[in-house]
């Protein structure tokens, strides 16, 4: 299970309502290569004064399709170059909103996150994972 | 609703006015497909108001036109299929 933080901001910022609480949030979002499409919290388009553009047939479960509002934002990673500077890779998504979800591994080891980081926002970087150093890599 | 007055009090009542819209757009589907099967269309009070070859360029149009707080759809005319987001939530995993 992998959950990095990223950063999501209205797309382009007019398209944020006046008055909206922030105009990015980092937070923090699950990878999820079994996923076509990315999600983030509604709570957490609802701070960044986003509305949605249409809603979206999701299938939840075996057993139920849920109608879910999908919105259109920027949602992006910080990375390192090999000078050690930072950059952010940022791309438009059109997301689904959903509730906030928390996953356990354990019943003591709750990993809360804000999001799903599809196959939609994957497939602009190169992903890799090292199996005997135990990590995963994103670059751009 | 003054669209052009609207903030951040009012997301609630766009989300709504959305979902009716969207609702309208699906149930015109069926109409949508001879003409404009794979395209993307910016969609308003029942009708058709652009249609472009990608998303990105329908957003920025339905942006332009009626700004943030519209009501407006941004959508592919395709029959309606269930997404599924993943299998692991799916299973429950």
């Amino acid at each position: 299970m992998l959950i990095i933080p990223a950063t999501v901001a209205p797309y382009p910022k007019e398209a944020a309502l006046p008055g909206a609480a922030r105009d990015r949030c980092q937070v923090p979002m699950m990878i999820d290569t079994g996923a076509r499409f990315s999600l983030v919290a509604d709570t957490v388009l609802a701070q960044l004064g986003v509305v949605s553009i249409g809603n979206t047939d999701v299938r939840t479960s075996l057993q139920s399709v849920e109608l879910r509002p999908v919105c259109r934002i920027a949602v992006g990673i910080e990375g390192q170059d090999m000078y050690g500077d930072s950059h952010l890779k940022s791309v438009p998504l059109s997301v689904i909103a959903s509730p906030p979800v928390t996953v356990a591994i354990s019943r003591s080891i709750p990993l809360r996150h804000e999001g799903l980081l599809g196959l939609d926002f994957l497939q602009h970087f190169q992903f890799a994972y090292d199996g005997p150093a135990g990590e995963f890599r994103l670059s751009w | 609703m003054d669209t052009d007055r609207s903030t951040i009090l009012d997301r609630d009542a766009i989300l709504a006015r959305v979902a009716n819209e969207s609702a309208r757009f699906r149930a015109t589907i069926p109409q949508l497909l001879a003409q404009y099967r794979g395209k993307w269309v910016v969609f308003r009070d029942g009708a058709v108001v652009s249609v472009h070859r990608d998303e990105e360029t329908a957003y920025a149009e339905g942006l332009r036109l009626f700004g943030p707080a519209g009501g407006h759809v941004v959508a592919v005319v395709r029959e309606p299929e269930p997404v599924l987001l993943s299998a692991a939530i799916a299973f429950g995993l």
